[in-house]
C-alpha cells in the first residue's frame, strides 16, 4: 500500500493513536534519546507545512472545510512535508521522526465518511515507516486524559462538522470512538507496532527504545556542536 | 444518486437527482474558450435558462502560488497537484453542485481534464491523478475546442504574447518562452487527445472563425438543454459576437508605447 523506503539509508519512526493516547510524549522522549546518542534526527509534525498552513487555518477558523476538502488539504500538507522534510533527510541517512503519519488521515477521514480506498490511494506516495508505533488505550482512558479540566475543544477536533451531537464533548467522544475503530483495523493491515498506552511512561519508552535500537546501526551522526532542527507548528 | 456522480462518493453531500446540467469547455490556452463562454452564456440566458459560469484558470490558489514561487517557496509537483485538487473540490462542493441542485446550467471553463493534463505533463503518475479526481461528476458534455499548435501561435501573439505559466517555464528548461510554449502546449495537447477518446469528448474545430465555432457549440449544447427549455433558434439569436477588437489593439499600442519608451531611455543613457 505504502511505498517501500528500504532504498534509503535513513530510518523513519512514526507514532499514532487517538488524542490522549500519550504518543506525543513518547516520541518526544525518543527524540531526546536519539539526540543524546549522537544521531542526526529530523522531526516532522502532522499539519505543519508552512506553505499550506494559511489555507488550513483559514478553512478551520471559518469552518469552510468539508470532509472532502479537509482530507485533501491535509494530503497537500503531507505531500509538502514528504517532499521537503521527510524524503531528503531519509536519503541523507538521518532518523526521521513523525508525530502522526498517513494513518491519522486514514483514521480521521474515514471516520468523517471519506472512502477508505480512495484516501489510501491518495497517500500511496507515502513511504512506509521503519516502525509505526500505535499507542493503544481504551477510549475512556484517553477521554479522561483529554477532558479533565474541560478544555475548549476546537470545532474540527471535536468532529462537530459531522453533526453527531450538539454538545462538543459528546461529539468528541463519538468521533474519537470512530477513529479508534479505524486504528484497530489498521493494526493488521499495516503491521502497526502496538504499545500499551496505559503502562507507565518509562515502561513504554523502554519498549520503544528496544524496538528502535536494532535499526540505528549506520545512521548518520550529528556533529557535536550542531543542534537539530524541529519544525514549529502542528495543530 | 445522480448517475453523473463519480465512483468515489462525496461525504455529506446530497446528490439525489440534480436537475441542472454540467457543460464543460476544454481546450488549450489561447484557443478562445473565454470568448465562447461569454457567447454561450448570453445565448442560454436569453433563452431563459439560469447559467452559472465558472472557471478553473487563474484560481486564487494559483495566484498565491505564483507569489510564493517568487518569494522562493516553490511547491513540489505532488503538493501542487493536491493543492489544485483541494481548490477544485472546494469549488465543486461550494459552487458547482449547489448550482446543479438549484437547476442551473453550469458552464465551466476547464474541468478536471485540464488539471489532470497539467499534472501529467509535469511528470505525475497519470493513474494516481485519475484516482485523485474520482469524486468529480461526469459532465453532460465535454466540448473540446481542438486546434493545432501552428494555428494557436498567431492567436496567442494577438492576445498579448506568451505567458510564463502557459509556456510551462516552471518545470521546463526552455531557452525562451516560445520554445517552452511549443513544448508545453504540445505535451498538453497530447494529453487532451488521449482523454478525448477515453472520455468521449465532443470535438469542436476551433480553427474556424469565432462565429462558426459558436454555431457548432450551440448545436451541441442545444441537445443537452432541450429538455429544460426550447432554446432560441440560432438564427434568431444575434450574438454580441466577436470580442471588441479595439480593446486588443489598444493593449497592443500600450505595449508598443512602453517598448518605445524603454528604447528611448536606453538611447538617452548612451
Amino acid at each position: 500500500m505504502l511505498r517501500s523506503g528500504e532504498a534509503y539509508p535513513g530510518k523513519l519512526f512514526v507514532v499514532e493513536g487517538i488524542d490522549g493516547s500519550g504518543k506525543s510524549t513518547q516520541i518526544d522522549l525518543l527524540h531526546k534519546w536519539l539526540l543524546s546518542q549522537g544521531y542526526s534526527t529530523f522531526f516532522s509534525e502532522w499539519n505543519s507545512s508552512p506553505l499550506v498552513k494559511r489555507t488550513t487555518r483559514r478553512g478551520k477558523n471559518k469552518r469552510l472545510l468539508t470532509p472532502l476538502t479537509f482530507s485533501l488539504i491535509h494530503a497537500t500538507d503531507f505531500a509538502d512535508r514528504t517532499e521537503r522534510n521527510i524524503v531528503p533527510p531519509l536519503k541523507a541517512g538521518a532518523a526521521v521522526l513523525a508525530d502522526r503519519y498517513a494513518y491519522t488521515a486514514f483514521g480521521r477521514d474515514v471516520a468523517r465518511g471519506v472512502d477508505p480506498d480512495w484516501v489510501r490511494d491518495i497517500y500511496s506516495f507515502a513511504y512506509e515507516p521503519t516502525v509505526a508505533f500505535y499507542f493503544r488505550v481504551p477510549l475512556e482512558v484517553a477521554l479522561d486524559r483529554i477532558l479533565t479540566g474541560r478544555p475548549e475543544l476546537k470545532w474540527y477536533e471535536a468532529g462537530m462538522d459531522l453533526g453527531l451531537s450538539e454538545d462538543p464533548y459528546e461529539s468528541f467522544e463519538l468521533f474519537q470512538a470512530r477513529i479508534l475503530e479505524q486504528y484497530d483495523q489498521m493494526v493488521d493491515e499495516f503491521g502497526l507496532q502496538v504499545i500499551d498506552g496505559t503502562l507507565p511512561i518509562a515502561e513504554q519508552q523502554a519498549e520503544m527504545r528496544s524496538i528502535v535500537r536494532p535499526h540505528l546501526e549506520d545512521l548518520l551522526r550529528r556533529p557535536d556542536d550542531v543542534f537539530t532542527y524541529r519544525e514549529k507548528g502542528g495543530e | 444518486m445522480d448517475p453523473r456522480m463519480g465512483p468515489v462518493a462525496i461525504p455529506g453531500m446530497p446528490v439525489e437527482d440534480l436537475p441542472g446540467k454540467l457543460i464543460v469547455l476544454e481546450g488549450t490556452d489561447g484557443v478562445g474558450r473565454s470568448t465562447q463562454m461569454r457567447l454561450l452564456r448570453n445565448w442560454l440566458e436569453s433563452s431563459g435558462l439560469a447559467v452559472y459560469d465558472t472557471g478553473l484558470t487563474r484560481s486564487r490558489l494559483a495566484g498565491n502560488h505564483i507569489q510564493r514561487a517568487k518569494s522562493g517557496h516553490t511547491m513540489g509537483r505532488r503538493t501542487q497537484a493536491l493543492y489544485y485538487a483541494t481548490d477544485f473540490a472546494d469549488r465543486l462542493e461550494m459552487e458547482l453542485l449547489p448550482a446543479m441542485r438549484s437547476g442551473y446550467v453550469v458552464l465551466t471553463d476547464r474541468y478536471v481534464y485540464s488539471l489532470r493534463a497539467r499534472a501529467t505533463v509535469r511528470g505525475m503518475d497519470p493513474d494516481w491523478i485519475e484516482r485523485l479526481y474520482q469524486f468529480a461528476p461526469t459532465p453532460d458534455i465535454v466540448l473540446y475546442l481542438k486546434i493545432s499548435i501552428d494555428k494557436l501561435i498567431p492567436r496567442v501573439l494577438a492576445s498579448g504574447g506568451f505567458d510564463y505559466w502557459e509556456s510551462g517555464m516552471d518545470y521546463l528548461r526552455a531557452e525562451t518562452l516560445y520554445d517552452g510554449f511549443i513544448q508545453h502546449q504540445g505535451a498538453v495537447l497530447e494529453q487532451f487527445e488521449r482523454m478525448a477518446d477515453e472520455y468521449d469528448f465532443t470535438e469542436i474545430d476551433a480553427e474556424q472563425p469565432i462565429r462558426e465555432v459558436f454555431d457548432d457549440l450551440q448545436e451541441e449544447v442545444e441537445e443537452i438543454v432541450s429538455e429544460m427549455v426550447e432554446v432560441q433558434s440560432m438564427s434568431d439569436f444575434v450574438a454580441p459576437i466577436i470580442p471588441e477588437p479595439r480593446a486588443v489593439e489598444e493593449e497592443r499600442r500600450t505595449v508598443a508605447d512602453s517598448l518605445r519608451d524603454l528604447l528611448s531611455s536606453f538611447l538617452e543613457d548612451s
